[in-house]
């Protein structure tokens, strides 16, 4: 994997930012263990990065976990049809968070970057094993819920 | 006294959260507005009454730090301040803003604590709402 940076300290600070951020409360996983990736759809959000260092932050979860994050940051229950586009936002944010404390923990708080804006995409169970089978993720499970995120060292497609 | 507040975020969600914790601290709130990104947030300000501005920095149309830039050339708009709120936790980049008339930033994730600490700070508030 060319330009996978520092996993696990990735997925620490999406533990610790789900926590800080949503009162949601997550276990570091192995995605080896068997995690069961083909009973949701997925969001996808994506960030990149440039500056002292150019890259890309991504955060993957289930679209029912980013509707108990969007509730659980906004404090208040949703109906289903307000989760569409507040899901999305939640987990936007969180990746937002998540982007800024990972590259000053990485790189120091003198580093400069700046961060794109995040983009969303829905992706389905199949399109998300065949990019684990691509890349190295870090794994988190919120209840049954896993949360995956993944930094590269370049802005790849991906 | 209650202060009026103008929150700036292209995302919502997050003006949501952000007026949320607003409504939590101990501030004496009076209106609160809503502007999706610097231009929005610049027509805001020249038809209300705004004490505070607190503003995202990354947004589409026009950013935060040229939001502050624009008002900083306006007599008007320049005694208003500006408190960023961002991920961005980059010591030199809080050092640049600051130069620019950026009066307090605030870091997320915050609470209300410390979101309500930093504002009575900036407005020198005497008379937070007790208990």
């Amino acid at each position: 994997m060319p330009n996978q940076i520092d996993r696990t300290l990735l997925n620490d600070v999406a533990i610790s930012v789900l926590e800080q951020t949503a009162f949601i409360f997550c276990e570091a996983a192995n995605l080896q263990d068997g995690i069961d990736l083909d009973a949701f759809e997925f969001i996808k959000v994506r960030i990149e990065f440039s500056g002292d260092q150019d890259g890309l932050v991504i955060a993957i979860a289930p679209g029912k976990f980013c509707c108990e994050l969007a509730e659980n940051m906004l404090g208040e229950e949703l109906i289903t049809e307000e989760c569409g586009e507040k899901n999305i936002d939640a987990l936007k944010e969180i990746l937002n968070i998540i982007a800024g404390q990972y590259l000053i923990r990485l790189y120091g708080d003198r580093a400069v970057f700046d961060l794109s804006a995040p983009e969303a995409t829905e992706i389905s169970s199949e399109e998300l094993c065949n990019m684990v089978g691509q890349y190295d993720f870090g794994c988190c499970l919120s209840d049954d819920y896993p949360i995956l995120t993944l930094a590269l060292a370049a802005k790849e497609v991906i | 006294m209650a202060y009026n507040i103008l929150v700036v975020d292209d995302s919502k969600t997050i003006r949501s959260i952000i007026i949320k914790t607003l409504r939590l601290t101990k501030l004496e709130i009076g209106e609160i507005l809503e502007a999706g990104n610097g231009k929005e947030a610049l027509t805001c300000l020249e038809n209300n009454w705004i004490d505070l501005v607190l503003s995202d920095l990354n947004m589409p149309v026009m950013s935060g730090v040229e939001m502050v830039e624009v008002m900083a050339e306006n007599g008007l708009l320049n005694d208003i301040p500006v408190v960023v709120v961002s991920t961005d936790g980059s010591a030199t980049r809080i050092e640049e803003l600051k130069k620019k008339g950026i009066r307090a930033y605030i870091r997320k994730p915050f609470t209300p604590e410390s979101i309500g600490e930093i504002i009575e700070k900036v407005l020198g508030v005497i008379n937070a709402k007790s208990d």
